[in-house]
């Protein structure tokens, strides 16, 4: 008899995609991921990596949001459709995310070995600032750099939704400051490959606040906004789950025989 | 990282300019009556460079290389991810172009609207006793180590207030 007391877990469930932490990837899932990658930059066209990088800054028209209502919503929907765009490329494929507590970069985004995707990609022509470089680069973090957990945990504390976007923003913001280079420019940051694990942090960090605050927050004048260039209103953003994906820490499932029942 | 500018406001930062009338600022001069307080900026232009600004109270000295810590005055930062340049014609970065209001108007606002930047500085001012004898505020801009030709200095905002919760 299994000694779990949990019961059997639905299909749709274990359908949900599950964005994992990068530094608790397996070998063979980041082999997957640097896989993807690979191949979403060897495409040029609008299902490849430059096209969804140069979204957020160059080539114009610059299309993120920041401001403290829609950053949120705007950078979930953004990721959603990359996301899928690599899935594309490798069904199994989630964007993991990167816990600026970890105090340093992820070793995945850093190994200098030559065939390492995640170190830096290039920046194409159109993208490129006056004497810009043709590929992404850092200048940091240097330590104690980076947001630490007691302010992060403080900024989940926060009740309500504007404070807490507005706040959020700031250590995210601190991040672009921290690393530098690439990523400390709007026009060019969604180019470096980090880019992606500390945006898909912030939109864990939103799901975490969404588990404790059963109102989304959001005023009801901007719920039907759409956030161009994606098909996709903020009330769609507001369940990731209805989006296909959840950030669990971690996730078991037993089939139904093994807890004792009989089909 | 260098420093590039600093801020000092002039004279002494007092209730008054903070926007908050005279009743509650009786009560938060308290400091032990004091729940949270934030220092907002407003009008922050992310125009220009990416930067760390640094708050510190009472300390019209600081620079860059000042410890960051509440001997110092250090009070909190606020962090800008700017966009260095206007990469498009002349107007394209202008938050005035195409401002008028107008209801039937459903463009996005524009993307280089100022934004606000808020610090949590509840610590630092009961730190130094509350709001009795007022503030001496200073910013200093810490600019991001990026590339691109924009030298300008990136620290400019319309006005910060202080809030007081208690």
């Amino acid at each position: 008899m299994p000694t779990i007391p949990i019961g059997p877990i639905r299909q749709p469930i274990q359908r949900l995609r599950i964005r994992r932490n990068i530094n608790l990837l397996t070998p063979q899932q980041l082999a997957t991921f640097r896989a993807a990658w690979k191949a979403s930059y060897a495409l040029s066209d609008n299902r490849g990596y430059a096209h969804f990088a140069g979204l957020h800054g160059l080539p114009l028209p610059t299309e993120c949001s920041h401001n403290d209502t829609f950053w949120l919503p705007w950078h979930r929907a953004y990721l959603y459709f990359f996301e899928m765009s690599v899935r594309d490329l490798a069904p199994s494929v989630t964007l993991p995310w990167w816990s600026w507590a970890s105090g340093k970069l992820p070793a995945a985004h850093t190994a200098t070995t030559d065939d390492n995707p995640l170190r830096h990609a290039a920046i194409p022509a159109n993208a490129r600032v006056p004497n810009g470089p043709s590929q992404t680069v850092r200048a940091g973090p240097r330590p104690g750099s980076l947001p630490t957990q007691a302010q992060i945990t403080n900024v989940l504390a926060r009740d309500d939704f504007l404070d807490f976007s507005a706040a959020l923003r700031q250590l995210h913001n601190s991040v672009h400051v921290a690393i530098g280079g690439s990523m400390a420019l709007v026009a060019n940051a969604a180019f470096d490959p980090i880019f992606w694990a500390h945006h898909s942090y912030v939109d864990r960090a939103w799901r975490l606040w969404q588990l404790n605050h059963a109102s989304s927050g959001l005023p009801q004048s901007v719920l039907n906004t759409a956030l161009a260039p994606f098909p996709m209103t903020v009330q769609q953003t507001l369940s990731v789950t209805a989006l296909g994906y959840d950030y669990a820490r971690s996730t078991l499932s037993l089939p139904f025989a093994a807890t004792g029942g009989t089909s | 990282m260098s420093f590039v500018e600093r801020w000092v406001s002039d004279g002494r930062l007092q209730l008054a300019d903070a926007g908050v009338d005279q009743d509650l600022a009786q009560d938060a001069s308290a400091p032990d009556a004091l729940v949270r307080a934030d220092l907002v900026f407003h009008g922050v232009v992310h125009s220009r460079g990416s930067y760390e600004g640094r708050v510190f109270f009472n300390n019209p000295d600081a620079d860059a290389e000042t410890p960051t810590d509440h001997d110092h005055g250090y009070a909190g930062s606020y962090w800008v991810f700017g966009h260095a340049e206007c990469y498009g014609d002349p107007g394209h970065c202008d938050p005035d172009w195409g401002a008028a209001e107008d209801v039937l108007d459903f463009r996005r606002p524009h993307h280089m609207l100022p934004e606000a930047a808020s610090v949590e500085v509840t610590h630092a001012l009961r730190s130094i006793g509350g709001l009795a004898d007022g503030i001496v505020l200073a910013v200093v801009a810490v600019r991001a180590a990026g590339y691109g030709e924009d030298d300008r200095p990136p620290l400019r905002f319309d006005h910060v207030r202080l809030l007081t919760y208690g």
